[in-house]
């Protein structure tokens, strides 16, 4: 698909990137960020810019379905896509295809009468540039997707193909309806310009009826020719699929009325009025007169179109190509066709491949293409076979068009949803996005991480929940970094979050948002410095209880469970001073010695470290001999007391 | 009980707040002016839209040509920096916004002109600690007042003559705090991020108001903590709350009782993001997911239905006059015992993207949702 002329150049604007060079960096999706090399010295015909403001670039593309209207058309398709999916396997599939392929349509349709409606009330001629290129796109798309359902797929029966063509025609094409309509407002509609043409026109979309409506204004409508010409068009036989003909019947009967219309040509039943002569003509299917009027029927698909109505009613799919020929030539050839007319042709020609190639690249957006082809592989059309990038031409589309919605600002989560029907990279994609998705408030980290839920993106919810941890963390805001954490389930993270609580305890000697640690739950096991906090807090709080035994018995755990870091064992130690002076005797004998056991350890370590560091802070010793000494007594004076309460109840115990 | 109508507007934003304009006067219920606030946007917006009628689409072609009878077309609309949080009317035609760039915007509504237009701001009421922006979560009026919430875990009481906050609780929660709303005159309720709610008696603003109370999600001891993302009361029985939560399901708080929620309902596969009661009846409540669902729950078929004048009720009046209207008992505090009568209606099957905020006026629902669509669901059945 990388066609040469496909490229695109934009100039950076301002003299900084012509006096340094172009650096450029990615950003999310379909977006680049170009800016000036800063490491370049300023080369030397060039002037030096010093001076003048540093801009960083944006470059945004693909952003036609980033306008209003065409996201009204990207919110109701994914919709439309999302159950197409889920209805592939139906044993239905053929209506269900046809009913999606229809839904398409009917909000591309919407979508046109949308921008009409803006292009009546717009005020700036801007804007009405701006829309008239949108409706023109869209009018096409709309043309080339029904073109596309009537020969892919809707299957129909011989004979019933032309009727559906004949009715697109009359859906896009409404020349000749104008041309009747302004014919026959005026006073003598006969001799106005457009009322041949009209009748013509009418006569080449098989619109009988309404031919003979504008025939019927004409003043020798009762003269023999008229007659002649209304008998003719009356008797042409009407191909209807539940009439109970059979196509070789329909088309015996064709070929007895076309048989007839050319005798009467041939008799010169017409000679003295031309205008008629030209009606039986066309009725006969003659060549030269559809192409003498190659001007009133526009484009080559609507000359084929009428062509093959009066020559082949009963065509198949398969055999449209071989009419193709002579329309084409009637416009002057291959080389003057319109970029939609060929993409049409290739449809003709059954070049899917083609159709898509050529959508991709006259329409500035992946919308049209990714949803025919997906439509069109479903319906089998499309051979699945792997393309050279790995997968095939629909995810191919799919995954670009997935690319272009991600890019913007707000219709990312419609992208996911397209990447998850992408299977073969769809993963892949979305794990490479959802991490660099900015995320500015809680609630789209909330939609962000339902996201990675859903499709269980462990390593992805992980490193979301710790960006999100970090930045509570920098707004110091210990308690929802902690939540962030817990949700993270990442041990490391849990651990250093608790650890900037302790740090919190050591510096004030207090603990802060409570309500969290208060709660933590089962969810404290997730890290044993966690563990610890969590029943750190817990003895405060039984401690603020006065529930002094528990709070006692739970110190005594914290202490010999050694799960306290090191440099909180004297800490511990120290709150376990104030239980040891209470009036009433809370620690046993046993626990006493626990804790002297404790201490003593605590002693040797310290030591230790202070031989290893010989240069030890004297005052520091002097402030923990101190306490050391403090401590010792306290555990003295409990054991002795103690020794003597369990000594004189004994018979209590 | 599937005689209601649905029309989808598609908007071209992702709308994460919607809500009725209040009826003009009180004997009426009927009102057909919302307004809506959108997210995630390079450029977000405040709509005011109103739903057309049959007579004037019929009346006035050129205006309203295309409309189909109850559609919402837009009467103005107004570009905001920063996404929109929560908006709700002061008054009739004052509407507050908050944003998340952590301010509070006064727009009036000018119904004359139909235009919008900003008549005040508090920027920065929530800013972090490292001054990066913080979103204002919620906003709450009440009398001449308003409370803000964020996700700094602050909470602010603002005075609409003042510039200034009257008051600001800084440490009001370690976690954010997802929404609130005002339960009394002084007394306000928050949810936050770890699934507590809280009570504020606001009329300690001198000193350092605390928390009067807290209460507690009812799973706390397994440690799963789950968000709460949205409160709401009920409108004539102001002890009752209904909160929404992150694992989609519904509580009810019976703000007489301690800690715990009276009623856990698991309702939604993912966060709920909105529930409200139906103001007229409030035995009809509507809550709407990130799943993509809208619901109806009908309890007034449960037989707690209240009987007013009841045995029980006028028993009850010996002890005190106030007691009268707070023993008639709502359905919604006995729900859990008889589950099986609650009626619950999806109002929207088949939609799967997010559903951000719903409201509820006369029999039609509003919804906004994160496919740019503005949903309303007519002629529901309630009563």
């Amino acid at each position: 698909m990388a066609d040469l002329d496909s490229l695109q150049m934009i100039g950076v604007p301002g003299k900084s990137c012509l006096a340094y060079g172009c650096q450029m960096k990615w950003g999310l999706g379909n977006q680049l960020f170009v800016f000036a090399d800063s490491s370049q010295k300023p080369s030397k015909d060039k002037p030096s810019s010093l001076g003048s403001p540093e801009f960083i670039h944006e470059a945004n593309w693909d952003t036609d379905m980033h306008t209003p209207v065409a996201r009204k058309l990207v919110n109701e398709a994914h919709d439309i896509f999302i159950s197409l999916q889920n209805n592939v396997d139906t044993e239905d599939k053929q209506y269900q295809m046809l009913k999606h392929s229809a839904a398409y349509r009917s909000i591309i349709k919407a979508c046109v009468m949308d921008i009409q409606l803006a292009l009546k009330q717009c005020t700036s001629e801007d804007d009405r540039m701006a829309f008239e290129t949108q409706l023109q796109l869209f009018e096409a798309v709309e043309l080339i997707w029904s073109f596309c359902e009537i020969l892919y797929v809707s299957v129909l029966p011989a004979g019933a193909l032309i009727s559906q063509l004949q009715q697109w025609m009359r859906l896009h094409f409404t020349e000749s309806d104008r041309l009747a309509h302004e014919a026959l407002r005026g006073s003598n509609p006969q001799n106005a310009e457009g009322y041949w043409p009209a009748v013509y026109g009418l006569i080449f979309q098989g619109r009988i009826t309404e031919a003979l409506q504008v025939l019927s204004v004409h003043p020798e409508r009762d003269s023999e020719h008229f007659k002649l010409i209304e008998q003719l068009l009356r008797r042409m036989p009407v191909y209807a699929a539940n009439s109970g003909l059979s196509i070789g019947e329909f088309e015996n009967k064709w070929r007895y009325w076309q048989e007839e219309c050319v005798e009467r040509l041939r008799d010169g039943s017409f000679m003295a009025h031309p205008c008629l002569e030209v009606i039986c003509q066309i009725l006969c299917g003659e060549d030269e007169v559809f192409a003498a009027h190659s001007d009133l029927l526009g484009t080559w698909y609507c000359l084929m179109v009428a062509r093959l109505f009066y020559q082949n009613p009963a065509i198949k799919v398969f055999d449209l190509q071989y009419a193709t020929q002579f329309c084409v030539d009637a416009y002057g050839g291959l080389s003057n066709l319109q970029p939609w007319d060929s993409i049409l042709l290739a449809a003709v020609e059954f070049d899917i491949h083609q159709v898509i190639r050529e959508c991709s690249s006259s329409f500035g957006n992946w919308w049209f293409a990714s949803h025919l082809t997906d439509l069109l592989q479903h319906c089998g059309k499309l051979e699945s076979h792997t393309l050279h990038f790995g997968s095939t031409l629909r995810e191919f589309l799919l995954l670009e068009f997935a690319t272009s919605l991600l890019s913007h600002h707000s219709l990312w989560q419609i992208g996911i949803l397209y990447l998850d029907h992408c299977s073969e990279f769809g993963r892949f994609y979305i794990e490479e996005f959802v991490e660099r998705i900015p995320i500015e408030t809680e609630r789209k980290a909330q939609k962000v991480l339902k996201i990675c839920e859903e499709r269980d993106l462990q390593p992805q919810i992980r490193s979301i929940c710790k960006s999100m941890g970090m930045r509570s963390l920098h707004n110091k805001h210990l308690g929802a970094a902690l939540s962030w954490s817990l949700r993270s389930k990442d041990v490391n993270f849990v651990t250093f979050i608790a650890e900037k609580f302790l740090n919190e305890y050591s510096e004030s000697g207090g603990f802060i948002d409570l309500e969290v640690l208060d709660h933590l739950g089962s969810s404290m096991l997730l890290s044993s410095k966690l563990t610890f906090l969590g029943k750190y807090r817990e003895f405060h709080r039984l401690y603020e209880e006065r529930e002094f035994k528990a709070a006692a018995s739970l110190l005594l755990a914290l202490l010999t469970a050694k799960i306290a870091p090191p440099r909180f064992g004297m800490t511990l130690l120290l709150d376990a001073l104030p239980l040891l002076q209470s009036e009433s005797i809370i620690f046993t004998s046993e626990e006493t010695y626990e804790l002297m056991h404790c201490l003593e350890e605590i002693n040797i370590s310290r030591r230790l470290k202070a031989k290893k560091a010989a240069k030890d802070d004297a005052m520091d010793e002097d402030v923990d001999k101190e306490k050391l000494d403090l401590m010792k007594l306290g555990l003295a004076r409990n054991l002795a007391r103690a020794i003597v309460h369990e000594g004189t109840n004994f018979d209590m115990f | 009980m599937s005689g209601e109508k649905r029309i989808t507007k598609f908007v071209s934003k992702k709308i994460s707040k919607v809500k009725w304009r209040p009826p003009q006067n009180r004997a009426s219920s009927q009102t057909d002016v919302f307004i809506s606030g959108s997210w995630d946007d390079e450029d977000n917006q405040v709509s005011v839209w109103s739903v057309a009628k049959e007579e004037e689409i019929a009346a006035d072609l050129d205006e309203f040509g295309g409309l189909l009878e109850g559609e919402p077309h837009r009467l103005c609309h107004l570009g905001l920096a920063g996404s929109v949080h929560d908006l709700c009317f002061f008054n009739y035609d004052l509407i507050l916004v908050s944003s998340s760039l952590g301010g509070v915007t006064l727009l009036k509504h000018h119904s004359n002109s139909q235009t919008l237009s900003v008549v005040l701001e508090w920027k920065d009421l929530h800013r972090f600690h490292s001054q990066a922006e913080c979103a204002c979560t919620s906003v709450a009026p009440h009398g001449d007042h308003f409370v803000t919430v964020g996700e700094d875990g602050r909470l602010c009481l603002v005075n609409m003559e003042h510039r200034t906050p009257t008051a600001v609780i800084d440490k009001a929660d370690s976690c954010s705090i997802n929404a609130a709303c005002m339960l009394k005159r002084d007394e306000c309720a928050t949810v936050n991020s770890s699934g507590q709610l809280k009570v504020w008696d606001l009329r300690q603003s001198q000193d350092v108001p605390r928390a009067s109370r807290l209460f507690l999600p009812s799973n706390s001891a397994s440690g799963e903590r789950c968000a709460l993302n949205c409160i709401t009361n009920h409108p004539t029985q102001a002890h009752i709350v209904a909160t929404g939560g992150q694992d989609g399901a519904l509580s009810i708080w019976d703000m007489r009782q301690e800690k715990f929620p009276v009623t856990v309902l698991s309702a939604h596969a993912s966060h709920l993001w909105e529930v409200v009661f139906h103001p007229n009846f409030p035995d009809h409540l509507f809550t709407c997911s990130e799943d993509g669902a809208a619901w109806h729950w009908d309890a007034s078929r449960t037989e707690a239905t209240p009987i007013f004048g009841s045995k029980d009720s006028v028993g009850e009046s010996f002890h005190g006059s106030s007691a009268k209207v707070t023993e008639s008992k709502s359905p919604w505090l006995t729900c859990q015992a008889a589950k099986n009568q609650l009626e619950i209606t999806d109002l929207l099957p088949g939609s799967r993207m997010p559903i951000n905020s719903i409201d509820i006026v006369d029999c039609t629902l509003l919804c906004g949702t994160d496919a740019e669509q503005i949903i309303c669901v007519q002629d529901l059945v309630v009563a």
